[in-house]
C-alpha cells in the first residue's frame, strides 16, 4: 500500500520540519533585557546581566516580586490566588514572557533594544484575537 | 451531468456531516487537532470524479458545515476555507503531474493535502488574523501532525477505494 515515493514525500516533509525547528533554535538568543508591563503600559526595563530582587506595590496592597539571578528572571512571590506566574519559574529567552492575569502583570524577555512597546501602539505585542 | 450534481451534493451532505460530527462530538487528542475525517470525501471525489469536483465539494463542505456549527463569516470560517482551498490546489496539482501520479499512492496524495491544509491556515491565521511572527513557532508541530492525519485519512481512503465497485473507471479527468 505504501510505496517508496510516499514514504520519500513524509520524509520530505519531516525534513522540512525538522530544519524549521533547527532555524528557530538557532534563532532564539537569550535575551538581553527585560521589560515589566502593568495594565499595558511599560513600568520597567532593566538589563539581565545583573542579579537583584525587585519588588512591584499595585493598588490594594497588590504586589509582584521579581528574581534576576544569572541571565534569567523568574517571579518569585506575587498577591495572586493560584500563583501560576511563580509556577512559571524561569525564563532566559527573547520572546518569552510571563503574565499574571490578576495584578495585569507582563513580564517580557526581549533580545534587542525595543523603543516603544505600550501595547495600544504596538503589533508587536498585541497578538490576540477573536 | 444532471447525475453528476445529484451524487456530488450527496458527497457534500456526507463530508458536512464527517465535519460537523467531529467538531462537535469527538474530543480532540490534542487540543485544537482534529484528523479531518472530511478529507476523505474530498480525496474520494479527487480519484473519483476530477481535480474540478474536489475543489467544488471541499469549498461547498466549508460553506455548509459553517452553516451548521454558526461559525459562517468568522475567523476560524475563513481560515478553514484557506485551508481547504490550499489543501485542495496541492492535492490536485500532485495528482494531476505525470511525474507524482505514477508513483504516490493515495496515502501520499493524502499526506501532501494534510501538510498543505495545516501550512494554509497558519499563513491565513498570520496575514488577517494574529499579525504576530511568533505563530510560526507552530509550524514544525503543525506539519508533524499534518503527516500524521494525512496517513490516517490515506489509508482509510485506499480502503475505500478498494472496497467500492470497480465497474466504472476509476481512472479520474485531471481538470
Amino acid at each position: 500500500m505504501l510505496k517508496r515515493w510516499d514514504l520519500l514525500v513524509i520524509l520530505f516533509f519531516l525534513l522540512i520540519s525538522g530544519v524549521f525547528w533547527i532555524f528557530m533554535r538557532a534563532t532564539n538568543k537569550s535575551g538581553e533585557y527585560f521589560v515589566v508591563f502593568h495594565k499595558g503600559k511599560e513600568i520597567d526595563r532593566k538589563a539581565l546581566d545583573k542579579d537583584n530582587l525587585l519588588k512591584y506595590n499595585f493598588s490594594k496592597g497588590n504586589y509582584v516580586e521579581i528574581k534576576i539571578e544569572n541571565n534569567a528572571v523568574r517571579v518569585t512571590r506575587s498577591s495572586c490566588p493560584h500563583k501560576f506566574c511563580v509556577k512559571e519559574s524561569w525564563i532566559k529567552l527573547g520572546g518569552q514572557r510571563i503574565i499574571c492575569v490578576p495584578n495585569e502583570f507582563v513580564l517580557g524577555i526581549y533580545p534587542k533594544f525595543v523603543a516603544n512597546l505600550g501595547i495600544e501602539d504596538s503589533k508587536e505585542i498585541d497578538g490576540v484575537s477573536g | 451531468m444532471d447525475q453528476q450534481i445529484k451524487i456530488l451534493s450527496l458527497y457534500v451532505a456526507i463530508a458536512s456531516v464527517f465535519q460537523v460530527t467531529e467538531t462537535l462530538i469527538i474530543p480532540p487528542l490534542i487540543p485544537g487537532f482534529k484528523i479531518g475525517f472530511a478529507n476523505i470525501v474530498t480525496l474520494l471525489v479527487l480519484y473519483k470524479f476530477s481535480f474540478k469536483d474536489a475543489l467544488i465539494v471541499g469549498v461547498l463542505r466549508v460553506f455548509t458545515s459553517s452553516l451548521v456549527l454558526g461559525t459562517f463569516l468568522s475567523p476560524a470560517f475563513f481560515i478553514s476555507l484557506m485551508g481547504t482551498l490550499i489543501s485542495c490546489l496541492a492535492m490536485g496539482s500532485v495528482f494531476c503531474v505525470k511525474f507524482f501520479r505514477l508513483r504516490l499512492t493515495v496515502v501520499g496524495v493524502s499526506v501532501v493535502g494534510g501538510v498543505f491544509h495545516n501550512i494554509g491556515q497558519l499563513v491565513t491565521s498570520y496575514y488577517f488574523f494574529i499579525k504576530h511572527s511568533s505563530i510560526w513557532l507552530f509550524l514544525p508541530l503543525l506539519i508533524i501532525l499534518g503527516i500524521i492525519s494525512g496517513i490516517f485519512i490515506g489509508v482509510i481512503t485506499d480502503g475505500l477505494l478498494k472496497r467500492m465497485d470497480s465497474n466504472e473507471e476509476t481512472d479520474s479527468a485531471c481538470i
